[in-house]
């Protein structure tokens, strides 16, 4: 049994804003503009409703033998082989989505702030700070959470007052004007890129979490605070820009950050106001290195989690930096239409599948 | 160890990496201006971080500096001009973009895409057009007494545009790209005219004297149909666009009266667009609301009398509604919709406006109706013009 110090109900839910957030820059910000289109802005509302759906599956899952972590569930359920297959499977998908998340994060850095630097150069010190992050233990990642929390709302709330003035509600009509398909859709997306990663908190047992009566609300209580963010996110950008010019850039929400001007001197500030982004993405990847980490312990016994660590978080730098996706067109449409498959299979259908085993077994 | 190891990326992230310049490293670009030139675009820089800005004390000094460089498209002929100066471009502050009338005419969406995709530029930059066979270099090259650059200059004869005359628009490149990109809408594009000889006023030689060789002022809008120029409205009709495209907030109206005239200044104007449709076709409604105050009074009209103020009032609405009326026969005349109706058609019925095959066809003839109140609440420090005091009192 893999040994974790535990954590407070409320650092549980931070890690669960970072987790929704991730994925928002550059992911769900296309999905919600190029699927849902005008009517994006009712994705996240749709999604947060759709979602109930894998966070009911999450919470039970979470709830089942509270002192086990979910590789061990797996054990349990089916069997040590099949338990250890389920376990590889599950690994390498987190593995292919952290490439993909950390290519979404170089790609942001190096087209928006350091186009004249090589990407490989911006993963490598990305991926020291991660290195060292995951050598350490789970505290640590919780305590760097915590404070990166309040710094992220701070600099969500001076976002969100400042462009106050720029939005247009003109520019969300004609309303549903393809009727509810799209941003159903698109909605359907936000809870792919959104809802379903949470599922990969469950490496921390329920049992590890202090005063873990209260864990269950203050879930519900930031899954619904961090998609109403997600959701003032994707209407500012639609109000503002129009979804003709919404569509046309990499990173909508980036550029919507240069119409803050609050109090006519405090101007061109997005690159710091950005670093929120960058906050969720970073906390999102040693998550699931975290998550990997402990994986590959409870697969194989071995002593040497560390440096196995270390060395995939080198490989994951390289191969994001410069092989993962030819260019970004081809980057852009297989996250577009193709990865919320793959996220829906291994991170919904699975926990499903395993959800229906806990219900057998129990009965049986 | 892991403490250094941790320490040493963080002292590398503060370098700013491979991207990092020093300060006098770069020429801080303000302004860019595009021309033609034998079928290329000549595209001309004003570095406001010159070394005689730097150093120079003396006041009147020319500070900054114009370079150009001409090439096929924009990106080409930025670099003609990277070759030539010792330091790099940098466009992060660029305050204002002019472009000839050739440069219009052969339409803008041609040189836009390196500046909307370029990451460094805000896209909030104000975009303004030359009028007749001036060159928008020569803007750039205009020295004023009251600023320091003379992209400076421009950019604020076009913020403070929204003033009693309003017959311009602060126009940024950004809002042009969002109504070119949008359905059932024209952009247009405010201009700017060089009063004067322009060698005249890019020398220091010209703040010397009280009288100025040289200046640039604002004029008419300049209509566009797909980025492409197509005509100027006049003075008049630029007012009655800003009116019904509600970009002004104040404006001076200027109606007769027996002997002289009478000058209303409104503000707190704001205009009111609305799509009806009757009988499947649509009708617009705009409503134009404004405060008025007596600025200048010079017949004996007696202030006094309350029917003498609605009088007024009727006048400056007559006025207003002519204003307007003459905006919307130039965007008629030249078929495109610059008011943006179609895509209030296209908000509130899509798939009537999908119909359509050509929205500026249909556009020419829209039943337009329009409504204007204006209240007039004050005449300024004097109860009674001067020339009725002395005929009544």
């Amino acid at each position: 049994m893999i040994k974790l110090n535990k954590i407070t109900c409320f650092e549980y839910g931070i890690l669960i804003y970072f987790l929704i957030r991730s994925m928002s820059l550059g992911i769900s910000m296309n999905s919600y503009i190029h699927i849902g289109g005008v009517d994006g802005y009712l994705s996240p509302i749709i999604g947060t409703i759709i979602g109930f759906i894998p966070l009911y599956i999450f919470l039970k899952l979470l709830n089942y033998r509270p002192d086990l972590n979910i590789f061990e569930k797996f054990d349990s359920l089916f069997g040590k082989k099949i338990g250890k297959i389920i376990n590889i499977i599950v690994v390498g998908t987190i593995i292919f989505l952290t490439c993909i998340i950390f290519w979404n994060l170089l790609n942001f850095i190096s087209s928006q702030y350091l186009f004249r630097t090589s990407t490989l150069y911006v993963a490598i010190i990305f991926g020291i700070c991660f290195i060292y992050t995951c050598t350490k233990s789970l505290n640590t990642l919780v305590r760097t959470s915590n404070i990166l929390f309040y710094i992220s709302i701070i600099i969500f709330l001076i976002c969100a007052l400042g462009l106050i003035g720029s939005s247009k509600l003109t520019n969300l009509l004609p309303f549903l004007e393809h009727g509810i398909k799209n941003p159903l859709l698109s909605g359907l997306a936000h809870v792919a890129y959104s809802i379903l990663p949470l599922n990969i908190l469950l490496f921390i047992p329920k049992k590890d979490v202090k005063n873990n009566k209260n864990l269950t609300k203050t879930i519900i209580f930031f899954y619904i605070f961090t998609n109403i963010g997600k959701f003032i996110v994707i209407f500012y950008v639609l109000s503002t820009f129009g979804i003709d010019l919404a569509s046309m850039y990499e990173f909508p929400d980036f550029v919507l950050l240069r119409r803050i001007a609050t109090t006519g001197f405090f101007q061109r500030f997005e690159s710091i106001l950005a670093t929120q982004w960058i906050f969720d993405l970073f906390m999102m990847l040693s998550i699931c290195f975290h998550f990997i980490k402990y994986s590959f312990k409870h697969i194989t016994n071995c002593k040497y989690d560390n440096l196995f660590i270390s060395v995939l978080i080198i490989i994951v730098c390289f191969i994001s930096s410069n092989y993962l996706f030819q260019n970004n067109t081809v980057g852009d449409n297989f996250i577009l239409y193709k990865l919320p498959f793959v996220m829906m299979v291994i991170l919904f259908i699975l926990p499903l599948l395993v959800f229906i085993r806990t219900k057998y077994k129990k009965t049986t | 160890m892991k403490k250094l190891l941790l320490i040493i990326p963080i002292l590398l992230i503060f370098t700013g990496c491979a991207d990092y310049k020093e300060l006098n490293n770069i020429a801080i670009v303000t302004g860019i201006a595009v021309d033609m030139e034998d079928d290329k675009y000549k595209v001309s820089i004003l570095i406001s971080n010159s070394k005689k800005a730097q150093e120079s004390s003396k006041e009147g000094d020319a500070g900054t500096i114009v370079y150009d460089g001409t090439g096929k498209n924009f990106s080409m002929a930025l670099k003609k001009i990277d070759n030539r100066i010792p330091k790099k471009i940098y466009l992060g502050h660029l305050a204002v973009i002019i472009v000839s009338e050739d440069v219009a005419k052969k339409g803008l969406a041609d040189i836009s895409d390196y500046l909307f995709r370029s990451p460094e530029t805000t896209k909030r930059s104000y975009l303004i057009m030359t009028r007749n066979d001036e060159k928008a270099s020569d803007v750039l090259k205009i020295l004023s007494p009251l600023e320091s650059f003379p992209s400076q200059n421009v950019k604020l004869n076009i913020e403070n545009a929204n003033n009693a005359s309003s017959i311009s628009d602060d126009m940024t490149y950004s809002d042009f790209m969002e109504t070119y990109l949008r359905k059932g809408a024209e952009p247009y594009l405010p201009t700017i005219k060089i009063y004067g000889k322009e060698d005249k006023g890019s020398t220091s030689k010209a703040l010397e004297s009280t009288e100025l060789k040289a200046f640039v002022g604002l004029k008419g809008l300049a209509l566009f149909k797909n980025s492409k120029f197509l005509d100027y409205a006049t003075d008049d009709e630029s007012r009655g666009i800003n009116i019904a495209t509600d970009n002004t907030t104040e404006m001076i109206v200027e109606t007769t009266c027996d002997d002289g005239y009478i000058i209303t200044a409104l503000s707190g104007l704001e205009t009111k667009t609305k799509i009806k449709f009757v009988g499947n076709e649509p009708i617009v409604n705009i409503n134009v609301k404004a405060d008025g105050n007596i600025q200048e009074i010079t017949c004996d009209t007696d202030l006094k009398k309350q029917e003498n103020i609605q009088m007024i009032e009727e006048k400056t609405e007559k006025k207003v509604k002519k204003l307007v009326n003459q905006g919307i026969e130039v965007a008629k005349e030249n078929e495109t919709d610059i008011f943006g109706y179609g895509n209030l058609v296209y908000k509130k019925n899509p798939k009537y406006f999908k119909e359509i095959d050509d929205w500026n066809k249909k556009f020419i003839t829209l039943d337009i109706n329009i409504d204007i109140d204006v209240n007039i609440k004050t005449m300024g420090a004097t109860k009674q013009s001067l020339k009725a005091a002395k005929k009544y009192d």
